[in-house]
């Protein structure tokens, strides 16, 4: 119990200093948001009153204190462009995020799981080897690419799906379901290669240890080595594997937000950072981070709990 | 009928497009209830051997030819199924490395139950108790509790007693154990071999015994086995094959057992005290690195003096844990938060390690390396050449081998570079750790014979760290015994090892055989 | 396994060979202007005069491969120098001293880590302003992480060999332990790791430049002109195939020869 409180605090003191890190470069880096609201015509004195306004003559440590304490109060300040408050404007874009990444990283378990374990226990077969290669070529494939490919596939060959018809959860669930499958699979593909191909190279690793050869010696099969000894082991960089992926997809859902045209948190961000909206930026940008952090304490938690070395050794200290 | 039956086994290698033969027209016969020991060197072919038997070599990248009868069956053409049946429940294997030879996410008791998992239906109560009682066959304190530990919860001689437990635990009719030993200290080793003795006794279980360690395998086993390249070169009754070896490998490899009998001319202590080692004291902080993490502080070392003169090899024994690596560094200056004295030879103090395979950088040629020393003092790049040849001479290597990588040099060679490499700036101590714990005997003997002649030439003091007492009554002048960071007693090593006063001593000197074999 | 590794080597190191030789061509030699446009030759097709046909300007699509290969392995080899050098440091020097420095610095790295590559070079971009230089330390800054905690893990390992405490004994400095004795023994990792960086930044690049916050008009790199392609795919395919490709065969080349070093080093 102990190493899950320590590592809730890390996590809190990481949050802190990401929230640290984009408050500085936000008010440090794009100049007067005075200026930036009045325009450069306007006079020094409106300037003035605006900037006390909205309490920018105050020490930065104080103004970073402020906005921290309202930011953790779920109050992320009001839109330059939209008029509205951030929180109003993002809070129905992230379900949509929600479920792609979920879907992805469901499809990643069931999709590269089974594939590793194959292309482990039959090294070198034919289908290793093509599996190998395949993956080689969706790693290489840029992840915009690969959405224009699917939709140009799924969507104008096959006609699965409608190019651009995005349906909105709020009419239709399975019709929004059914919209977010082909991005997720974009999402999901360069990660089912890395981790089928990571997943094949810890199994046969792990395979070479002295405890498989002992496995073997008390008359289990192959079958029983690799389910029984040897998996639990080659999954635990998977799990760390898996954590850093689910940061990538948040990039990757950015990106392919904009190919099939979903109103998610990617595209928001985009439009904010064209606009200069800084509000909008600086809340996505934390709460991702914050979603990255948490996901990954978590990770580190579950990974202590099947490990039981770690698990010692963070209830000894 | 014999039980085992083994005939003209040969192990033939297809890793590379060259075939390569491993063990030639191996042949072993073994009773119910023998203890026969494998003894040879590293590439000897002993642990091929073994693997065969137990059905453990992979059948894609290797041939086996001849015939390997148990109980009459045939094991090399069975099949796999077949052979699974065998495998836990009538042949079982132990191993050398108790650390990685567990899977380190399960639980003792499911590693335990395995077998009887595969190889009957017994209930899990059933399973329970028989694992228990597996458990507390190999004399395992509170077989309870250390069934739902963990391996790394337990100390390596306790590892070695689970594996045991777990080969056991189907009561096999004949149990293979290689170098099970080799990674344990002397008192553990010399445990777990009177475990082996009464298993072997009581359940009348035949026990093939692979080891190095030709005085352990005289201990244990009724015949012995000598191998050498893939070959046997002489098998026999233990006692005869010692007392009176035939071939010349099996002689050299008796004759290069560090003996702790013949007498040894008395140091005379004339030479100038190069260091002196006042009342030290050192602690150690585990893991405790981090803003909320903190580490424990753990005395090693309570108070060691001792002198070392010049011209002197001065033993320290003791096991694993007793402070003498944290002596170690502190002498050489690897570890500086002490509190005591360590005076003398400041700055001409070198040390040579254990594993001579971690000591010399690989991605560094042999002259580099040895160069460095010369480079840091700003010796002319022709006079390090010559100086390098010089001292590659003097440690009896070819300066051929000075433009080569360390991992294409042997195991020997390496650990003769690192003594060269202590050597290149003229030191006055060396400090060698474990020298040649990691080495084959007859390397060993030459490695010892090395330094023995350094001293001589140089007037070398050497402090010479080991757990081996044979190995110090050979070759050091004075002996110190090291127990959890005090010395508890020290002496002349020939009336140390007759005359012992401290109980630990004693019990050092019975557990590695040296008192028995004299007394 | 020794088969395919070989096989892994040669495919890698012609893909990689031949498209530094095609970037190589196009420093010395240009066939036409890369920013000329011309309306008559709108989306023209496969031609002798124009070997990969002309794009929706009417700019000859193979002048422009040529120049935006060089953009691109300019973006990726700056983000490799910016984020490995970067990294490498920071990574060697926590890795080997340890204490509250590791501390800090490792703290400051998992937040860097905490943001994913793309949105880490958002927010710079945003702040900055685009372009190919600010991509270069967009993508360099994003990246440190990831080096920094392969190279202090190699550190971690490696700083408790023998030869490292043997080479204190002889009384190396801190820096000469460093970088001569311990850094030539972290490379069987670090290059393979510098090349998988390599194709991310390739691919990283290539998706800012989807966004349009990437390398700008005029320049033109791979990414750029497969997200130009992308308005007219379905209409004139041509214009996405030849730098997708291109894309593809430059990763693939180098995440076949990181493959084969990565293997390699495992054997030594």
């Amino acid at each position: 119990m102990k190493y899950v409180g320590r590592k809730i605090l890390t996590m809190l003191f990481t949050l802190l200093l990401v929230s640290f890190l984009v408050f500085l470069c936000f008010t440090v880096i794009p100049g007067d948001p005075a200026i930036a609201r009045l325009g450069t015509d306007a006079t020094p004195e409106a300037i003035e009153m605006l900037r006390e306004e909205m309490g920018l003559n105050r020490p930065f440590l104080v103004r970073y204190a402020d906005w921290l304490l309202s930011f953790a109060r779920g109050n992320f300040g009001d839109s330059y462009s939209y008029s509205m408050s951030v929180a109003d404007l993002l809070l129905d874009k992230v379900p949509i995020t929600l479920a792609m990444s979920l879907m992805s990283i469901a499809m990643i378990v069931v999709i590269s799981i089974p594939l590793g374990l194959y292309t482990a226990r039959h090294e070198g077969s034919v289908i290793d080897k093509l599996i190998y290669a395949l993956n080689q070529v969706i790693m290489a494939v840029p992840p915009f690419f690969s959405g224009i490919l699917i939709t140009l596939l799924f969507g104008i060959f096959l006609k699965l799906f409608t190019p651009g018809g995005y349906v909105s959860y709020t009419t239709d669930v399975t019709g929004f379901l059914g919209y977010l499958f082909f991005p997720s699979i974009a999402i999901a593909l360069p990660k089912i290669a890395m981790t089928v191909k990571l997943l094949r190279s810890e199994l046969i690793e792990e395979k070479k240890q002295d405890y498989a050869r002992t496995a073997y010696s008390r008359g289990n099969h192959t079958g029983g080595v690799l389910y029984k000894h040897v998996l639990k082991n080659a999954m635990l960089p998977i799990i760390t594997f898996l954590g850093m992926a689910f940061t990538d997809m948040i990039a990757g859902s950015i990106v392919v937000e904009q190919v099939f045209s979903i109103p998610g948190i990617g595209r928001i961000l985009l439009t904010s950072i064209s606009r200069r909206d800084y509000p909008v930026v600086m809340a996505v940008v934390v709460c991702l981070a914050a979603v990255v952090i948490v996901v990954n304490g978590v990770i580190d938690i579950i990974y202590q709990w099947i490990d039981p070395r770690i698990r010692l050794e963070g209830e000894k200290s | 009928m014999q039980m085992l039956e083994v005939q003209d086994l040969n192990i033939e290698f297809h890793d590379h497009s060259m075939p390569e033969t491993v063990v030639y027209d191996f042949s072993l016969s073994m009773a119910e209830g023998d203890i026969v020991g494998i003894v040879g060197e590293s590439g000897s072919g002993k642990t091929m051997s073994a693997l065969a038997l137990c059905g453990l070599l992979s059948r894609h990248d290797m041939t086996r030819r001849g015939r390997i009868l148990f109980q009459g069956k045939e094991l090399l053409t069975c099949s796999r199924q077949d052979m699974r049946q065998l495998q836990g429940r009538e042949i079982s294997i132990i191993f050398q490395e108790p650390m990685t030879s567990l899977n380190p996410v399960k639980t003792i008791g499911w590693q335990v139950e395995e077998a009887l998992r595969l190889h009957t239906r017994m209930t899990r109560k059933e399973r329970y108790e028989k694992a228990i009682w597996a458990l507390r066959e190999a004399e395992l304190p509170e077989p309870e509790r250390v069934y739902g530990q963990y391996p790394h919860e337990l100390s390596g001689g306790m590892r070695q007693r689970v594996m045991i437990a777990a080969a056991i635990v189907c009561q096999p009719r004949i149990l293979i154990a290689d170098e099970p030993t080799t990674a344990l200290d002397v008192t553990i080793q010399d445990q777990i071999i009177r475990l082996l003795q009464k298993l072997n006794k009581e359940f009348g279980t035949a026990i093939l015994f692979i080891s190095h360690d030709l005085s352990l395998v005289r201990r244990l086993c009724h015949r012995v086995v000598v191998m050498q390249n893939g070959q046997i070169v002489e098998q026999g009754d233990t006692e005869k094959i010692f007392r009176n070896p035939t071939q010349d490998y099996t002689k050299r490899l008796i004759a290069a057992i560090p003996s702790c009998d013949k007498e040894k001319t008395e140091w005379n202590q004339i030479g100038t005290v190069v260091l002196k080692v006042e009342d030290l004291h050192a602690s150690y902080e585990d893991a405790g690195n981090g803003i909320f993490r903190h580490g424990k502080e753990k005395e090693v070392l309570k108070g060691i003096s001792f002198r070392l003169r010049q011209g002197e090899i001065l033993g320290l024994v003791g096991e694993s844990g007793c402070g003498k690596s944290t002596l170690a560094k502190s002498i050489v200056g690897l570890k500086r938060d002490y509190q005591g004295r360590i005076v003398g030879a400041e700055g001409r103090i070198r040390m040579v390690f254990q594993d001579p395979y971690s000591s010399l950088n690989p991605s560094r040629t042999i002259d580099w390396i040895l160069e460095e020393p010369l480079k840091l003092s700003g010796v002319s790049k022709s006079e390090r050449r010559e100086k390098v040849r010089e001292m590659l001479r003097r440690v009896g290597l070819e300066t051929g081998i000075a433009d080569r990588y360390p991992r294409q040099l042997s195991g020997g060679q390496r650990q003769r570079v690192c003594i060269a490499l202590a050597l290149m700036s003229e030191p006055a101590v060396l400090v060698a750790d474990e020298p040649v714990s990691a080495l084959d005997v007859t390397i060993q003997a030459q490695i010892l014979k090395l330094l023995a002649r350094l001293r001589e030439e140089m007037g070398l003091a050497i402090l010479f760290i080991s757990h081996d007492l044979r190995v110090v009554y050979e070759i050091c002048d004075r002996v110190l015994i090291l127990q959890n960071g005090q010395i508890v007693e020290q002496g002349l090593p020939q009336t140390l090892y007759r005359h012992a006063a401290h109980a630990y001593t004693k019990q050092l000197l019975k557990a590695s055989g040296v008192v028995e074999v004299n007394i | 396994m020794k088969k395919k590794l070989k096989f892994n080597a040669c495919v890698g190191g012609i893909l990689t060979g031949g498209m530094l030789l095609f970037i190589l061509t196009g420093i010395f030699f240009l066939p036409y202007d890369p920013d000329a446009m011309n309306a008559e030759l709108r989306f023209a097709g496969m031609s002798l005069a124009h070997p990969l046909g002309c794009d929706n300007y009417g700019r000859d699509i193979l002048t422009r491969m040529l120049v935006g290969s060089r953009t691109t392995l300019l973006v990726a080899l700056g983000t490799i120098v910016v984020g490995g050098g970067v990294g490498t440091l920071v990574g060697a020097l926590t890795g080997y001293f340890g204490g509250w420095l590791d501390e800090v610095m490792m703290r400051v790295i998992d937040a860097l880590f905490a943001f994913p590559s793309i949105l880490l070079a958002l927010v710079v971009v945003s702040l900055l302003g685009a372009g190919k230089y600010n991509v270069i330390l967009a993508l360099g800054i994003a990246f440190i992480p990831s080096f920094a905690r392969v190279v202090r893990s190699q550190y971690l390992k490696l700083k408790e060999m023998d030869y490292v405490k043997n080479a204190r004994i002889i009384g190396c400095g801190h820096f000469r332990i460093i970088f001569v004795h311990i850094l030539p023994n972290t490379l069987s990792v670090l290059v393979p790791t510098l090349m998988i960086g390599f194709n991310n930044a390739v691919l990283a690049e290539a998706g800012m430049s989807y966004l349009g916050i990437g390398v700008q008009p005029p320049d033109a790199s791979l990414g750029r002109m497969l997200s130009e392609a992308q308005t007219y795919l379905f209409a004139h395919p041509l214009q996405a195939i030849s730098p997708g490709f291109a894309i593809v065969l430059l990763v693939l080349g180098f995440s076949l020869l990181a493959d084969a070093m990565e293997e390699k080093g495992c054997r030594c």
